[in-house]
This record gives structure tokens, C-alpha cells and sequence, in this order.
């Protein structure tokens, strides 16, 4: 044992899993994905709810397996199921789960559990291996206090000239149970914000060709919930609900109408450079609550791809903060990737729901290796 | 560390690139049933990216990919000017969303498992060298390839 193992095991399983992936032909296929990650901050903050200043193995590690299975020509049954390490306990959890029916190449119906198609990567969220970063911005990607919906979804495909051109719409509900921490006379007590998302109604125009993807989506819902706490929220414990509610559940009413839309565009214009960048935007019964904003530029060099980001995100209660982000990603095999990252995040007021304690520029960093099979 | 650079070396060889072949000893063939005789590169892409299951005259196009070759490579950097890692990237992410189907792998990665496959199979379309064509599959034209060319 030691070492040694570790690097033929390793070489094993890749050589098993290589070209599984998209191999396959037959009516039930399966198919996974894994992240090992690390990540801490630099001094006493605590970010993103979970990494602090003690190594962290947990937050941005998770294991997912999905299964699909044709029931007809043009029937699809599909599942994927995510075990994070977010959750402290690894418990797996249903990520999605739908039918897809396909009449033909234009059309597509989905029914079921349906990830909210708000982002550029709404789908593959928690495929590590299919997007650049060591985790997805967070000014945009952990606003997933609504990351997934009970509904139905269509969408229409027209061929241009040049790329496809895609209408989306969907609606349904989605139920709301988020847990975070506060503080009762100097004890942490556990609290959570529960209700549901309601008459959620929405559209995603996307247009897109080989090197190209252009998303602009809208949805409304109405929220009903109800707040379940004790004393004061920590700041940093739950940073969906903090973003959302603009650091106080009780400043904003619990029941109203929220809207979002959000803009994307992900272009390779030439063979060594990468450009992704998004935009979100939030509003509770005509209320800004958020904006937010990121850039991403990476310069693929053979296996290596080295990236920055400069992402901002402000709200109405006044808090907000940039964040800079530099790393590298490198292919360990064809379906592994390995990633290192630094950020710098540069608070401008207030505690702000990204961090605890931020004092002057906090440094976090990260690395993970993930992959597909 | 020694291990290290054991992983690192088996890294570089799983990612070098296949044997170049030049992109004018690529030929795109289908059934010698099939009536056409060229397509488009935006027809060939829709098909080999999933977004059509038909060819232009309204028959089934059914794709058919090699795993790793020389002949893959030249095929997707000629046809869409993408390399083997991004048409790889492509479908992981279109797989991982529920989205379209790649093309299937011909059983082995060579022109001769690619030649059998199509010439058994009427709607089939697929890739292979020149100099392996032979009258068991039928050779059609790509046209307005040259905008791609970068």
C-alpha cells in the first residue's frame, strides 16, 4: 500500500472509464461524476459558509450518478442523484429526475424535476469537470436557493445560417427548506427558512454554434415562507438566503413576488482564448435585491489552461464586494482535470453575506481534481 | 515524487495527440445506397453534433464516430475546425446535460471497422482515410468548407 497503489489504481480506473462516457449504445445507460477538493482561507474568515481557515475537504467535494433509459424511440426516463460534501454527511440527493419526450429534432418536453434553467451551466452544475473554475462565481451560481423545480419544461430549436437559435419555457413550484445558523445568547442554534416558490413561470432564449453560446432567461415566481430562527443570523452561514434576502430575513417581506433574469454569453473566438461572463439580477415585489456579475477570460495551451475572473456583487442594502480569482487547470487523464485557484476577495461595506469577519483583502484558495466516467 | 512524474507521464501520453493525418486524406462516406452525393459543412455538423437526425433529402442519418485516430482528428479540425480535446469537452457537457446524443463509436478505432459498419447500414455516415476508400462505401462531397479554415 501507499503511493504506489494510489497512482496504479488511479491509471486503472481511467483507462476503465475512458470513452465510457459517450460510448455506449443500448436502451439504460449510466454514467458519473466525481470532485476531490480542498480549500481554505488565509486568515480568520469563513467563506462561503463552510471553508474556513482549517483545511477543508468537504465543501467542494461531491459524487453524482445519473441513469437514463430510453422507454421509447422517442421516450426518455433520466435521473441523476449528488451526494455533496456541502451537506456534511454525503446523504445522496435526487439533482434531477424527468421525462423527456422528443418528437423530433426541433421539440423537446421534459416533466419531472427539472434543474431552474437560469444559467449558463444550470445543467452540469455539479460537474466539476465541465467548467473551468475550482467552483462556479458565486455572485451567480450560489444564488441556488431555487435550483431545481417540479414542472414542465418546452423548448423549440430553429437552424440558422450560422448556429440554432432555442426558446425555452417552463413552469411549476418548487418546495423551500434552508437551513443556516444563528446566534441565541452566545450558543449557535440552528434555524432555517422554509415555504415554497409558487406559480413559477419562465423563458431562456439561447443562440449557439461550435464556438459560441448566447443565454438570456427570465422567470417569476411568488414566494411564500416563514422564518424559523433564534437570535441573530451569523453572517456567512447560509450565503444563498444572505444574497437573497440581503443579509436580514426580516428586513424583506416573506411572501411576495420575485423575479430574476440573467444574461450569459460563453465564446471562443480563437483557439487560445476563452471568454465566459454573466450577469443576475433579482427582485422581490419590485425591490432590487441584487446584482451581480462576473468575467472570466482563459488561455488554453495545450493540456493547461490558465484563467482569471473579476466578478463585483452589490445589493440595495448597501453591502457589496469584488472578487478576483486566478487559476490554473490541468488534464490529468481524458476525463480528469485537475485545479488549483486563488481568489482575493476585497469587501467593500458591510459584513456583506459572502464572508465572516472580512478584514482588508481575503485570500481563499482551492484545488480539486474532478472527473467523469 | 517519483510517483508524481509517473502520473505526469501517463498524462501527457493519454492526451498526446493521435497520428496527424492531413485533412486532404479525409473522406466522408456513407452506404452505397445512399442517393447523395455532397452536403454542406453546416448540414455535416448539424448531423455529427446531434442536432438533426436526418440528411437533407428527409432520410434517416445515423453517425458513426471513431474513438482515437489520426483520421478523427483530421476529420473534426478539417469539418468544424475543433480539436479532439474540444469536440470531447463538447459532449461531456451536452451528455451531463440531458442533451443530444453523440454519435456511437464504430467497435474499433480504424477505417476498416468504420468501412463495414456503413456498408451494412443504408442510413449510415462516417469518416475515413483516402487511401483506405474502396467501392464497399460511397465517398460524398463536403461543401463551404473553406469559411472554416482559421
Amino acid at each position: 500500500m501507499g503511493k504506489h497503489w494510489l497512482v496504479r489504481l488511479w491509471v486503472i480506473f481511467t483507462a476503465l472509464c475512458l470513452n465510457h462516457v459517450y460510448a455506449a449504445e443500448s436502451s439504460f445507460n449510466w454514467r458519473g461524476f466525481i470532485t476531490a477538493g480542498y480549500s481554505q482561507t488565509l486568515a480568520n474568515n469563513t467563506y462561503l459558509s463552510y471553508i474556513g481557515k482549517d483545511p477543508n475537504f468537504l465543501y467542494d467535494s461531491k459524487l453524482g450518478i445519473a441513469f437514463s433509459s430510453n422507454l421509447s424511440e422517442n421516450l426518455e426516463a433520466s435521473a441523476q442523484f449528488v451526494a455533496q460534501g456541502s451537506s456534511q454527511t454525503f446523504s445522496p440527493d435526487v439533482d434531477w429526475a424527468y421525462l423527456s419526450y422528443r418528437p423530433n429534432d426541433s421539440i423537446m418536453l421534459r416533466a419531472g424535476r427539472l434543474r431552474f434553467p437560469m444559467w449558463l451551466i444550470a445543467d452540469y452544475y455539479n460537474v466539476g469537470y465541465s467548467y473551468i473554475w475550482a467552483r462556479p462565481p458565486p455572485e451567480v451560481y450560489s444564488q441556488n436557493i431555487l435550483s431545481s423545480f417540479f414542472g414542465v419544461l418546452g423548448s423549440y430549436s430553429y437552424a440558422l445560417p450560422t448556429g440554432t437559435l432555442s426558446l425555452a419555457m417552463y413552469g411549476g413550484s418548487s418546495p423551500l427548506d434552508l437551513p443556516f445558523q444563528s446566534n441565541f445568547n452566545g450558543q449557535i442554534s440552528p434555524s432555517s427558512l422554509t415555504g415554497s416558490f409558487d406559480r413559477l413561470l419562465g423563458a431562456t432564449l439561447s443562440y449557439e454554434n461550435l464556438s459560441l453560446l448566447v443565454r438570456v432567461n427570465y422567470a417569476r415566481t411568488y414566494l411564500q415562507s416563514s422564518l424559523n430562527v433564534q437570535g441573530d443570523v451569523l453572517p456567512g452561514s447560509s450565503y444563498g438566503a444572505y444574497t437573497l434576502f440581503q443579509e436580514s430575513f426580516l428586513r424583506l417581506p416573506l411572501a411576495g413576488n420575485y423575479q430574476f433574469w440573467s444574461m450569459g454569453i460563453s465564446a471562443k473566438p480563437f483557439k487560445f482564448l476563452r471568454i465566459i461572463s454573466e450577469y443576475f439580477g433579482a427582485e422581490l415585489d419590485n425591490t432590487p435585491v441584487s446584482n451581480n456579475a462576473y468575467l472570466t477570460a482563459g488561455v488554453p495551451i495545450g493540456i493547461f489552461e490558465p484563467h482569471f475572473t473579476v466578478a463585483t456583487s452589490g445589493s440595495t442594502a448597501g453591502t457589496g464586494y469584488n472578487r478576483y480569482a486566478l487559476g490554473l487547470n490541468t488534464s490529468v487523464a481524458s476525463n480528469a482535470l485537475l485545479k488549483v485557484q486563488w481568489e482575493g476577495i476585497d469587501v467593500k461595506t458591510g459584513a456583506g453575506p459572502l464572508l465572516s469577519n472580512p478584514t482588508g483583502l481575503v485570500q481563499v484558495v482551492s484545488a480539486n481534481i474532478n472527473a467523469v466516467f | 515524487m517519483n510517483n508524481l512524474f509517473t502520473l505526469f507521464c501517463v498524462a501527457l501520453f493519454l492526451t498526446a495527440p493521435a497520428q496527424a493525418v492531413g485533412s486532404d486524406q479525409v473522406a466522408v462516406v456513407v452506404n452505397v445506397s445512399n442517393t447523395l452525393s455532397e452536403l454542406k459543412q453546416k448540414e455535416l455538423e448539424n448531423i455529427f453534433m446531434g442536432r438533426t437526425s436526418t440528411f437533407p433529402n428527409g432520410e434517416p442519418a445515423v453517425p458513426r464516430d471513431q474513438a482515437s485516430s489520426g483520421v478523427k482528428e483530421a476529420f473534426y479540425q478539417t469539418y468544424f475546425s475543433l480539436s479532439l480535446d474540444e469536440i470531447h469537452d463538447f459532449w461531456i457537457r451536452e451528455v451531463y446535460r440531458g442533451g443530444r446524443k453523440p454519435p456511437i463509436f464504430v467497435d474499433t478505432s480504424n477505417d476498416s471497422a468504420m468501412k463495414s459498419w456503413i456498408s451494412q447500414n443504408r442510413n449510415g455516415i462516417g469518416y475515413l482515410g483516402k487511401s483506405t476508400l474502396d467501392a464497399t462505401v460511397k465517398e460524398i462531397q463536403i461543401t463551404d468548407v473553406k469559411l472554416l479554415k482559421k
